[in-house]
């Protein structure tokens, strides 16, 4: 048996289940740079210039497709490795996240040095997106049975530092590429061989500390509920059986659209707050603001989830999505008012929502289909993030692309996507509003087998 | 195994495990916070 494995986590007495919350952000804050990779756009842009960009150099377009990989590989690692997650448990599933990770820093260095866009495509894209999905998957369903009393807040915690990441990742970045460039480098090579080691090591350290509760093991005075009420269930579904059902299918609708409509406004935020308020609000105010947008994208993600653990998951989606659809509606009305903090506000209550989109998900997927597979279960459902990281850009920009090209400015390039993702949001309310509890065939039966590897789960 | 009713843990390695997640969060968080007034002058 090697340190690595689930049987060596188990939390002996007196381990306090507060030290599982930063085992899960040092991870997330990590892999949550992966929102700052635009820093090293530039940069990579005259990797052979230098100072300017030369005809050898990489553009912009061929640069964008290393996020978009690492997006898609998250995804993508995350439905195919969940159940392998859930095996192995926590600490292994965290250090293969850090060796990925770190890795694909340290490979991308090379991509860099050698001028090779394919290996930083590998490294970065295929094997960071690798190391991307396990640590985001990592910690969900450790946390969950850690705190049964209030699985919302304590997802919401660890989620909320993949939004933090982002400031880290991006301040991180700028200190060491300005500590690392030279007359003939822009330092981003050696930028990226620091992030990979010091990204690694922070991750081994949550790696180290993170313990899975004891069988049946609850926390003091807890009484959970014998029986199954309204949408929290205390059976378990298996992720096969799970994605089966049509309350997984209602769920990565709401997920996918509350996303795409987030995305919308992030996408765009800079452009748009310009050209809304031409001559009132300069490049550098909307750097401020798209700062603002993410601050709130994060405290979302922490507050919104915690609070569901009082009102409910459903209830807490029909406030995301209902009025998250009437601000959308606003947002117009305020760019003809003219009033900038009006604008600002509405876009930052509806960021605060698209974070608490995400955070309280993994909650809403433990109450329906109860603790046991809820890891490999969100990894599967995060698909829907991978969708809406291709259809919000592609829907936003194409619409705005195509109204410039008609001569439309100010606000009426924006009001349209905004009503349309306003009619995407009232489409995953619906979708919410339809998720009913589990039906009784999808339950599993026997948790032993099931934990084994290779067991059938029809 | 029965239920463990109380946690108490070591608080040294948890006070030293929320100052290595919490320092760095902060930090960020600052120097995102530096950017804002820009927008609001």
């Amino acid at each position: 048996m090697g340190f690595f494995d689930r049987e060596q986590t188990v939390a002996g007495p007196g381990f306090s289940r507060w030290l599982v919350p930063p085992a899960a952000l040092a991870v997330h804050l990590s892999i949550g740079q992966a929102y700052a990779f635009s820093v090293f756009k530039i940069p990579l842009t005259r990797a052979i210039g230098i100072t300017k960009s030369v005809p050898n150099d990489w553009t912009q377009p061929e640069l964008a497709w290393i996020f978009s990989l690492a997006i898609f590989f998250l995804g993508a690692s995350a439905a195919v490795f969940g159940r392998w997650v859930e095996r192995v448990g926590p600490r292994k599933t965290m250090a293969t996240a850090a060796l990925c990770f770190g890795g694909g820093f340290i490979l991308s260095a090379f991509g860099v040095w050698w001028h090779q866009l394919w290996v930083i495509y590998l490294g970065y894209g295929v094997i960071g997106g690798c190391g991307l999905g396990l640590g985001y998957i990592s910690p969900v369903s450790t946390l969950v049975k850690w705190f049964p009393d209030r699985p919302g807040m304590a997802t919401g915690m660890a989620i909320m530092g993949f939004g933090g990441g982002a400031f880290i990742g991006s301040n991180l970045s700028l200190n060491l590429m300005d500590y690392f460039k030279s007359p003939t480098t822009t330092g981003v090579a050696q930028s990226f061989v620091a992030l990979g080691i010091i990204y690694f090591c922070y991750m081994m350290f949550g790696s180290l500390i993170v313990r899975v509760p004891p069988e049946d093991w609850k926390p003091a005075g807890y009484q959970p509920a014998t029986t199954s009420h309204g949408l929290i269930t205390t059976e378990n579904v298996t992720v096969d059986c799970a994605w089966r059902t049509p309350q997984f299918w209602l769920l990565w609708i709401v997920l996918c659209f509350n996303v795409t409509a987030g995305i919308g406004i992030l996408e765009q935020a800079s452009p748009m707050i310009q050209e809304m308020f031409p001559g009132k609000v300069l490049a550098a105010a909307a750097g401020g603001f798209v700062a603002l947008l993410s601050l709130f994208n994060m405290g979302g993600r922490f507050l919104w989830s915690s609070f569901s653990d009082y009102i409910g998951r459903k209830p807490v989606y029909v406030i995301y999505l209902l009025l998250g659809a009437i601000l959308y509606c606003l947002i117009p009305v305020a760019g003809r008012s003219g009033s900038v903090i009006f604008f600002v506000a509405v876009c930052a209550v509806i960021l605060s929502m698209y974070g608490g989109g995400f955070a309280t998900i993994p909650a809403y997927l433990k109450d329906l289909f109860g603790a046991m597979q809820v890891g490999a279960i969100h990894g599967r459902l995060l698909t829907a993030w991978s969708v809406a990281g291709i259809l919000g850009p592609v829907l936003v920009n194409y619409i705005r692309e195509y109204l410039k090209n008609r001569g439309v400015t100010g606000v009426d390039l924006y009001a349209p996507t905004m009503y349309l993702m306003a009619g995407l949001l009232v489409i995953g309310l619906i979708c919410n509003l339809s998720v009913r509890p589990v039906a009784d065939r999808f339950y599993a039966r026997n948790r032993r087998e099931i934990l084994k590897p290779g067991a059938s789960h029809a | 195994m029965p239920n463990e009713t109380k946690t108490t843990g070591n608080a040294v390695m948890l006070m030293i495990s929320w100052i290595v997640v919490g320092v760095p969060l902060i930090w960020g968080v600052y120097k995102t916070l530096m950017k804002l007034p820009v927008l609001f002058h």
